[in-house]
């Protein structure tokens, strides 16, 4: 494959499906069961009897994460206000950056797929910024944007953005050719084509550039809260870990972990009823 | 420009205008200089309302370049080509193609109705009401009635075909183009189509343009077969068919005009197959030409 | 458009872009202090080229990130193997995974740190847990991708499982194993380079971009520096693409690629 499309397979997608009839499915969600307790299990039995101070067990760590989060009053769905405070600010820099950044992508991806000749100029301009490595840009950007959340957010759009570019080309550019033919025959303009056409045509691979974007997302943020922030998960890690308070700190580790796999589910959610007629087209006819 | 249709009085539709295609004196050619290939070499004739009109010819003979010449998605290197008078600039709107390759041309992240529709989307003045009913008086004339809800991918080859051409049709075009359209359906569903296809004409009164290599379905779909030769292609005779309608895959089969005729087309494409740019012209018996 | 005259419109578009940014920052809308102008900056990274300090601190990542690929690859890849093989590992081990690898690897600093420390060890370590998903999952994919009539050919010659592995298997896997870690590769570098970041004083171009930032009148450097990363990161892609093609020409994926 050409410096193109991240074609990672095993994302989301290939989550295991969770609810078959067949007793040959049900038997395999049991040991997929058995696996996980297992492991939770191993965990939770090697923390009780090492009692190593930095290894706390499971059920504590996550007793002390409902503690800080889930304890608060009904009316507020049980979050407490350190939970809005923490967890809230980072699902929100996440999302937002993660949202805009794919805009960005996708709407930079289609004005190159569309326009040959301007995407000759910009092309090598997307491929340099996707080699930089993304984390680098930290220091530059506290300079520019200082530590609130607009540079966070900044952040994440630059450093996934070209990804996303990337994939979109290369879905605009295999559209099928007799697609594009139909659409001149029937007088479809071209805004039309775009996004009744061609998007959904380039769908599949730019959704697998918007999973290891979601990835990318998360860790610069983690980082950019780790590094310089006075809210959000990663500061909170960051800092429990500093004042040495270990079960908090791991807290803060179950919570991100927690919050990587909603937000990774909830993209796998968003794909498959997008792409459901990829999945279909490809589970059936040969 | 063949004498002979000049004095066919021509059709008018119910309005009384003259309604037809003309194609004057087309060339096309591929490249430039020393690659330059020249696929049509003045094809010259004319389209009258709500006829069915065949084109054939050997292979190589640039049917499918003329077609797309005629829906405008090329252009051609000099010639003319009008529809009621105007010249085609472009695509015009009043076309319809229907293409060889169903499978790619639906869009399978659409469902059978919502392909079918995709053609109308933009036309605001067309009310909701009136485009569903079209939709669905299309797909029951194609035979599909009830699946609409179907993605093309879950159809057979031949079911696709169908909503391909129960697109063109919810679209109401002056004009259908069909560029082989059945080639890549097996026999039995090719005669299928052949006569979802006479369905349509009948119904609809649709002038229709349709390219084939397939002698028999040629004589057997049309009124008129127009012949090419090979590539520098002309029209090298216009055979009138006037069998009578409506037409059956064996009864018509059987009658001996049809074996006459579809004899002499055959006897046409071999004798060009072997001449560029030539082959015997055989006007029709003028007893057989129709009147209207 | 032919490629030359692709390559030439992508190079006036970095002149273009030069342009731009030089008239930006000679405008001076963000302070010189932060946003020194273009030309400076780009000056300045051609000094980078042979400054002792930078070059170490660059020798310094590369080393850390190249042992954590390398430790990556022998960990991931014969994990990829196994669990491509043995579709019932496979099946089993699915949903940890699922669970497991969405979990941002930066989340697991504070831990490491306490454990390890905040030297190589920490570092590697970490790069391990974040760059072997995209090894893992593209050996799986590549072992599922061997032809399977290659496979029954080899059984049918009565080699046992350990032997199909070696000679049918693994080469048939190696070819998307690789983009597989070109992918680690990326990764490998962020992770080494976002953890000098966070643990500071540690060596490694991480924190000398820290320190030129912090520093006063320095910034041109730092955005110099970035300038030399950018090319960097660029021409480790380049080369690994290079290298696969050389490795790998043989198989269909690279051949029909650009």
């Amino acid at each position: 494959m050409t410096q193109a499309a991240i074609t990672a397979p095993g994302g989301a997608g290939a989550r295991t499906v969770r609810a078959t009839a067949s007793s040959r499915g049900r038997r395999r969600l049991l040991n997929q069961m058995l696996v996980l307790a297992a492991f939770f299990l191993a965990w939770e039995l090697a923390a009780r009897s090492m009692s190593v101070m930095f290894f706390p067990p499971i059920s504590a760590i996550a007793m002390r994460a409902q503690q800080l989060w889930l304890s608060g009053p009904a009316s507020s769905l049980f979050l407490t206000p350190a939970a809005i405070r923490d967890i809230g600010i980072s699902l929100y820099r996440t999302l937002l950056g993660f949202s805009l950044g794919s805009v960005v992508g996708i709407a930079i991806g289609i004005l190159i797929g569309f326009l040959p000749r301007f995407g000759a100029y910009v092309e090598p301009l997307i491929h340099f910024v996707r080699g930089i490595p993304k984390t680098a840009l930290l220091p530059m950007f506290v300079i520019f944007l200082g530590i609130d959340d607009a540079m966070k957010i900044g952040l994440i759009i630059v450093a996934l953005f070209s990804y996303v570019t990337i994939n979109t080309i290369d879905g605009v550019r295999s559209v099928v050719p007799l697609q594009l033919d139909c659409c001149r025959v029937y007088g479809i303009s071209r805004v039309r084509q775009i996004f009744s056409v061609v998007l959904p045509s380039a769908a599949p691979t730019i959704f697998a550039s918007l999973r290891f974007g979601l990835a990318v997302a998360l860790a610069v943020m983690v980082v950019a809260e780790m590094y310089v922030a006075n809210s959000g998960l990663g500061y909170f890690t960051i800092l429990s870990q500093r004042t040495f308070r270990i079960m908090d700190m791991w807290a803060g580790v179950l919570a991100l972990g927690v919050l990587g796999n909603l937000l990774s589910i909830a993209l796998g959610l968003i794909e498959g009823r997008v792409l459901k007629w990829h999945r279909g087209m490809q589970g059936g006819n040969v | 420009m063949l004498g002979r249709t000049q004095d066919r009085p021509i059709a008018r539709d119910e309005a009384g205008a003259p309604v037809l295609m003309t194609v004057e004196d087309v060339h096309f050619q591929y490249g430039h200089g020393e690659n330059a290939n020249l696929a049509l070499g003045g094809v010259s004739f004319t389209v009258e309302s709500g006829e069915f009109v065949s084109i054939v010819g050997p292979s190589g003979c640039g049917k499918t370049t003329l077609l797309r010449s005629l829906s405008g998605l090329a252009s051609v290197t000099s010639g003319r080509l009008t529809l009621d008078g105007r010249d085609i600039n472009g695509v015009p709107k009043e076309l319809a193609l229907v293409f060889q390759d169903y499978g790619r041309s639906l869009f399978p992240w659409m469902t059978v109705q919502r392909n079918v529709l995709f053609p109308l989307i933009d036309q605001r003045e067309i009310p909701r009401a009136e485009k569903l009913g079209r939709a669905g008086e299309a797909l029951e004339a194609v035979g599909l009635k009830g699946f609409e809800n179907h993605y093309p991918w879950q159809l057979s080859g031949g079911m696709q075909q169908r909503v391909a051409i129960a697109r063109a049709i919810a679209y109401r075009p002056r004009v259908l183009l069909m560029d082989e359209p059945f080639a890549s359906v097996d026999a039995q569903t090719r005669s299928d189509l052949e006569d979802v296809i006479l369905d349509i004409h009948h119904r609809f009164g649709m002038t229709t343009i349709f390219v084939t290599h397939d002698i028999d379905e040629s004589v057997y779909l049309s009124d008129r077969v127009l012949v090419l030769c090979k590539s520098p292609s002309r029209v090298i005779a216009e055979i009138d068919v006037p069998l009578p309608r409506p037409r059956d895959q064996i009864a018509t089969k059987e009658l001996t005009e049809f074996v006459r005729l579809r004899g002499e087309v055959a006897r046409l494409i071999r004798s060009a197959a072997q001449v560029p740019g030539g082959g015997t012209q055989t006007a029709s018996d003028p007893d057989h030409t129709r009147s209207s | 458009m032919s490629p030359a005259g692709r390559a030439l419109r992508g190079a006036v578009g970095f002149l273009i872009l030069f342009a731009v940014m030089e008239m930006v920052t000679r405008a001076e809308f963000i302070s010189p202090q932060y946003l020194p102008r273009f030309s400076t900056s780009l000056m300045a990274s051609l000094e980078l080229l042979t400054d002792s300090e930078f070059l170490g601190a660059l020798l310094d990542t590369l080393r850390v990130a190249a042992l954590g690929l390398l430790a990556t690859v022998l960990v991931a890849v014969p994990v990829g193997l196994l669990l491509g093989i043995s579709d019932k590992a496979y099946e089993a081990s699915r949903i940890l995974i699922d669970f497991i690898r969405p979990i941002p690897s930066v989340a697991l600093v504070p831990v490491a740190i306490l454990a390890m420390g905040s030297g190589d060890r920490m570092k590697i370590t970490l790069i391990m847990f974040s760059a072997c998903w995209p090894v893992i999952f593209n050996t799986i994919y590549g072992v599922h991708a061997t032809d399977k009539i290659a496979r029954e050919t080899a059984r049918s010659f009565g080699m046992g499982n350990l032997r199909i592995i070696w000679s049918v298997a693994f080469p048939s896997a190696l070819p998307l194993a690789y983009t597989g870690i070109r992918l680690g590769a990326t990764i490998a570098l962020l992770m080494a380079i976002g953890l000098e970041i966070l643990v500071g004083g540690g060596g490694g171009v991480g924190a000398w971009l820290v320190k030129v930032g912090e520093a006063y009148g320095s910034a041109h450097y730092l955005y110099g520096g970035l300038v030399v990363l950018g090319l960097l990161g660029w021409a480790i892609n380049w080369l690994l693409a290079q290298g696969g093609r050389v490795l790998f020409g043989w198989h269909v994926s690279v051949r029909s690629a650009a």
